[in-house]
């Protein structure tokens, strides 16, 4: 149930920013990739080249980002040495770009194939969530679309492009995977063999849902949609009151997704709002509000179904912390977007805005 | 000159800090503030001139905390026209010396000064033009992205917290 870290404000100073941010970002980038193999190959005429054309202050944060690169490609021959992607995966998340890009890069283009192998584990810890800092693509992405051009481009490269297959078919299925992996056939375009990699890997992922890992919340999924379907929503709210803890969340994230539920039984998944039990111990974490924000973010475009949950908001009592849970939802990227997901929020917010009035 | 104040309170913690301890010693306040007004009224009688570089020769023989104050003011809304305020978007770019290592504190100066223009002025495209090219044109360093990602973050949340106090005074 995190809440996003959302930009908010004039929309020129941010675009200011954001365009500035990433001039700055390509251009150390570009600058460390530049001393990259000079640093390699220890020869410092040419870094005192660079260093003479360069300024001081640019000269400086490339050292250091070298510095960075090369000590966390210790660490990770290590992780690549025991095969254990995860902390490959946890290595790569804590890299600033442009180390990560240059780490990457390494551990892509090695000879040995371990680094490629450990690297494929590593997919599914990758951070997917936000992009990376001056790149539109987030370190999953960015790792995967590297990862499949110099593959396609090598010629042995298909055996290790089934096992990223593989991979990605394992993984549990979200809306944010699913878009990660649609912008990756999409920007694959100019790249034939690449863009052929992921359009036969998206219907696949889309289809192959029962995989070992995710067999339980598909159980779980199965029993929630019979439910739904027979429209018996007290029964469905007694049955999910019992999922605890993480499980819930997961079945949440599912229920609410377009992915897995028809129209019809998302629409039963938001009369049964009310009826959810919330936690005693915990009100501020409320789970009736956490699925507002599921299924209206996750499907903004659906009127039917906001006017569906917007019927529940109202039902609830009004109170502050109902206010601040909606403002904050309403200032996420999905519900700013859309028209009637913005419209969605300023009628909540003002309904339990003037229903607080009139009871103070 | 209130707004230029406050900006500099909500944009530079040291500030604030030095700005504390000059409100307890009330005297060498009103004694400072004496001379930053009078270094105000020079700095803008140069500026209605189009002398940005004059002015950023004499802002540079000044101490860093009463460079950022003179500045400041020339940058809030009604410390100068929006004319003079392409001149001043001038002078902060000459206020360090090219190809030379700048101390951290004057680099983030000039960042703290392109932050209060644009924040005030971004309906001026012309303006808004000019100090993304000063923006740019700053050497890349690390320090400079992290500072320029901390005040992107800390306007937008302010922003999202002006927006709500005054939600929440309208619904009481």
């Amino acid at each position: 149930m995190n809440r996003k870290d959302v930009p908010f404000g004039n929309p020129v100073v941010l675009e200011f920013y954001k365009g500035i941010i990433d001039i700055h970002y390509s251009q150390l980038k570009d600058a460390a990739q530049d001393a990259w193999p000079w640093v390699r190959m220890g020869d410092r005429d040419a870094l005192a080249q660079l260093k003479a054309s360069w300024h001081p202050e640019l000269f400086e944060s490339v050292v250091g980002v070298l510095n960075v690169a090369i000590e966390r490609l210790r660490f990770c021959r290590l992780a690549v040495n025991k095969h254990q992607g995860g902390q490959l995966a946890g290595i790569l998340n804590g890299l600033d770009n442009p180390a990560f890009d240059l780490v990457l890069t390494s551990l892509i283009t090695q000879p040995n194939r371990e680094h490629q192998q450990t690297l494929i584990q590593s997919l599914p810890a990758l951070d997917n969530k936000k992009p990376i800092p001056g790149e539109t693509l987030t370190r999953f992405q960015y790792a995967l679309l590297n990862l499949t051009q110099y593959l396609t481009a090598t010629p042995a490269g298909k055996k290790q492009l089934d096992k990223i297959a593989q991979v990605i078919l394992e993984m549990p299925r979200s809306k944010p995977l699913a878009d990660a992996l649609n912008q990756l056939t999409a920007v694959t375009k100019e790249t034939p063999e690449q863009h052929a990699f992921f359009q036969e890997l998206l219907p696949k992922w889309q289809t192959t849902i029962h995989s070992r890992e995710n067999a339980p919340y598909f159980a779980l999924l199965s029993k929630a949609k019979g439910f739904l379907g027979r429209e018996d929503l007290s029964g469905f709210a007694r049955w999910f009151g019992n999922i605890k803890g993480y499980a819930a969340g997961i079945l949440t994230d599912m229920i609410c997704d377009p992915l897995y539920l028809t129209h019809q039984e998302r629409l039963q998944a938001a009369q049964a709002i009310t009826n959810l039990e919330e936690d005693e111990f915990d009100p501020q974490n409320s789970i009736r509000l956490y699925w507002v924000e599921r299924l209206v973010l996750q499907d903004p475009q659906n009127k039917d179904l906001l006017q569906a949950v917007l019927q529940q908001v109202k039902a609830m009592p009004s109170s502050p912390d109902v206010i601040e849970a909606l403002t904050w939802q309403s200032v996420q990227d999905e519900a700013r977007s859309t028209e009637s997901a913005r419209h969605f929020y300023e009628t909540a917010i003002e309904y339990h805005a003037n229903r607080l009035q009139s009871q103070a | 000159m209130h707004k230029a104040k406050s900006a500099s309170l909500l944009f530079a913690p040291n500030q604030a800090d030095a700005y504390i301890s000059r409100s307890a010693r009330f005297g060498q306040f009103q004694a400072d503030g004496a001379v930053l007004n009078q270094q105000y009224r020079h700095a803008l009688k140069l500026v209605s001139q189009g002398k940005a570089k004059a002015l950023a020769e004499a802002l540079l023989k000044l101490e860093l905390e009463d460079r950022e104050i003179v500045m400041g003011l020339l940058c809030a809304p009604a410390g100068s026209t929006p004319e003079e305020k392409k001149v001043v978007a001038q002078v902060i770019a000459q206020l360090v010396q090219p190809n030379k290592k700048t101390n951290e504190d004057t680099r983030f100066t000039q960042l703290y000064l392109l932050h209060a223009l644009i924040s005030d002025n971004h309906q001026d495209k012309a303006l808004v033009r000019q100090l993304l090219n000063i923006a740019v044109s700053l050497p890349t360093s690390i320090a400079l992205i992290e500072r320029l990602e901390q005040t992107r973050k800390r306007y937008s949340m302010l922003e999202l917290a002006s927006k709500k106090t005054n939600f929440f005074r309208q619904a009481n």
